[in-house]
């Protein structure tokens, strides 16, 4: 089963779509199929990494017993050291927030709502931060907007078993990757401070040595192989006006169009339509061919344990 | 549910001689749901520490075991587990204080266990066999095997991409027309805009469509009262817990509006 994969496959149009929507000009998001400098280097002008992985018993663990970080080193001083960063407060917005911790980081256009809210948090420490965007309007409203909404709400009282986030229905948690101030900063809104990782002068070098960074990560997992990586960079669509490329132009349109398919796929709860075709398909059936299909499906579930 | 315990020694069966013979030692047999697999049980033999014997440990998946007294023998009570799709058997002997002349006769209490036991090992759709499966009797044992049905543990096993295609295909222009407008209110603008099978074969197709259909699977297959509130939600009469009955009960109500 991979239902958990599935809603995450459009992350890169769905965080371009979000900050668009948020004010942010002329960044864009793109999924990263392999971690490696060269791919890497194709995507720039890179601003950062998001690393999306499965909360797992191995981070839970480390949370419990002091937090430390599991590859790098707590920047206690990161305030003086300019970098912004963000506690996460609310769960559903992980995404957001880690988006939201990169991009307030880099010197771009940040749209008129982030740039206030980004003078009006100066100063804050990371638990602050993380309340004001938690309690910020704009910022869930937009949020909101993207996300799915569920007929069904889980109201079981019986905690899940412990290890139940390494099966199927775990949580995925997004941590940001920039470098600013000579380093390479991690930034999980679930640690304490940022997390300082090797040396980095520059853009260029980021993209060299940031792989290793998420490797040694990546290692510590063990067999844990589901993993994802977008990259933030600059609006591909705009590079290919602005070089008059039209096959890129092409492309760009094109892939704005799933996008935004993809985005208003996600804007519905399909368990209703579901339940209307089960019944549509009975009304169809006679008792003999309605049990044939029972018997089919009884067929298919043993199989499966055999 | 609740875990279920009692004492039991092994009965060790000669495949050879086709004698079966019970081991002395003292044991217990737990039953309980499954850690790995939700609406599975854990079937759990351990005997007591000092008899050098190994635990018998197996999964049971309800529909796919019988468990009934072996009535051939009169000198105490003997149960047969046995899985119907590989027709491995074990056999255990009731431990407990049992009646002093009739030997093979069960206690009050071992009626309970087996009555709990039924009540897990059997679908519950099948209700007219449980209250018969309670009291063996010697013709019983072909008939009971033939009844028992195996679960569903997943919707997509009953309505799998190709039958809600085929559906879907099957539908003239009006009536495709119809059910669009109907699930109006579940469907993305474009394809409510402009309604094309192909257009609605692209959002069964989709992650999303299908993560509804696997979350509605998850909810059933967890026998924990959820069973009762989707019925509730989708108006439905409710037939029990579990995949199996929420289908039985879509079907009635089908049934009922014709």
């Amino acid at each position: 089963m991979s239902s958990g994969w599935n809603t995450i496959d459009s992350d890169a149009g769905l965080f371009t779509r979000l900050i668009e929507k948020l004010g942010v000009k002329n960044i864009q998001f793109e999924d990263l199929y392999s971690i490696d400098s060269e791919s890497i280097a194709q995507l720039s002008p890179v601003y950062g990494v998001i690393f999306l992985f499965k909360y797992s018993k191995i981070d839970r663990q480390i949370a419990k017993n002091g937090n430390a970080p599991i590859t790098g080193e707590y920047d206690l001083s990161y305030q003086e050291n300019d970098i912004f960063f963000g506690n996460q407060t609310i769960q559903n917005a992980c995404g957001t927030q880690a988006v939201i911790n990169i991009l307030l980081n880099q010197e771009i256009d940040l749209g008129e709502e982030l740039s206030n809210f980004k003078s009006f948090v100066g100063g804050f420490d990371g638990e602050m931060i993380g309340e004001t965007i938690s309690n910020s309007d704009l910022i869930r409203s937009v949020h909101n907007s993207f996300s799915t909404p569920n007929l069904i709400v889980d109201e079981d009282p019986n905690p899940p078993p412990e290890d139940s986030d390494d099966k199927n229905d775990g949580l995925f948690h997004f941590i940001g990757y920039i470098h600013k101030n000579g380093f390479i900063y991690e930034l999980d809104g679930l640690k304490n401070y940022p997390i300082k990782h090797d040396e980095c002068k520059d853009m260029d070098d980021f993209i060299t040595k940031i792989p290793q960074v998420l490797m040694k990560r990546i290692a510590k997992y063990g067999n844990e192989l589901r993993f994802s990586c977008l990259v933030i960079t600059n609006d591909k669509l705009n590079q290919a006006k602005d070089l008059g490329d039209e096959e890129m132009k092409y492309q760009e349109l094109n892939k704005r169009k799933i996008w935004d398919k993809e985005i208003e796929l996600r804007q519905h709860d399909y368990t209703n339509l579901f339940v209307n075709m089960i019944k549509g398909i009975s009304s169809k059936l006679d008792d003999q061919q309605w049990e044939a299909l029972l018997d089919k499906a009884r067929e298919r579930t043993k199989a499966k344990f055999k | 549910m609740s875990t279920i315990k009692f004492n039991a020694g092994k009965v060790q069966y000669d495949e050879d001689t086709k004698r079966c013979t019970p081991l002395p030692h003292k044991g217990t047999i737990t039953i309980k749901p499954s850690a790995d697999e939700e609406s599975f049980f854990d079937f759990i033999w351990t005997p007591k520490s000092s008899s050098g014997l190994e635990k018998d440990e197996l999964l049971i998946i309800p529909g796919d075991i019988s468990f009934k007294q072996v009535v051939s023998c009169k000198t105490g009570r003997v149960f047969a587990l046995t899985f119907l799709s590989s027709g491995a058997k074990y056999l255990y002997w009731l431990q407990d204080v049992g009646d002093d002349e009739q030997l093979n006769k069960l206690t009050e209490k071992d009626q309970q266990i087996v009555k709990k036991i039924q009540d897990i090992i059997t679908l519950d759709d099948d209700e007219d066999m449980e209250q018969e499966s309670e009291l063996p009797s010697e013709t019983e044992t072909v008939k009971q095997e033939q009844q028992f049905t195996l679960p569903i543990l997943d919707l997509d096993d009953a309505f799998p991409f190709e039958v809600l295609q085929q559906f879907i295909d099957e539908l003239s222009e009006e009536e495709f027309a119809k059910f669009i407008e109907d699930n109006s209110n579940d469907l993305p603008e474009t394809i409510k805009s402009n309604p094309t099978k192909q257009g609605f074969n692209d959002l069964m197709r989709s992650g999303f469509f299908q993560q509804s259909k696997a979350n509605l699977s998850n909810h059933l297959k967890r026998n924990n009262g959820s069973g009762f509130l989707l019925a509730q939600l989708f108006k439905l009469n409710y037939q029990g817990e579990g995949i199996g009955n929420f289908l039985q009960a879509l079907r009635k109500s089908n049934h009922e509006k014709k």
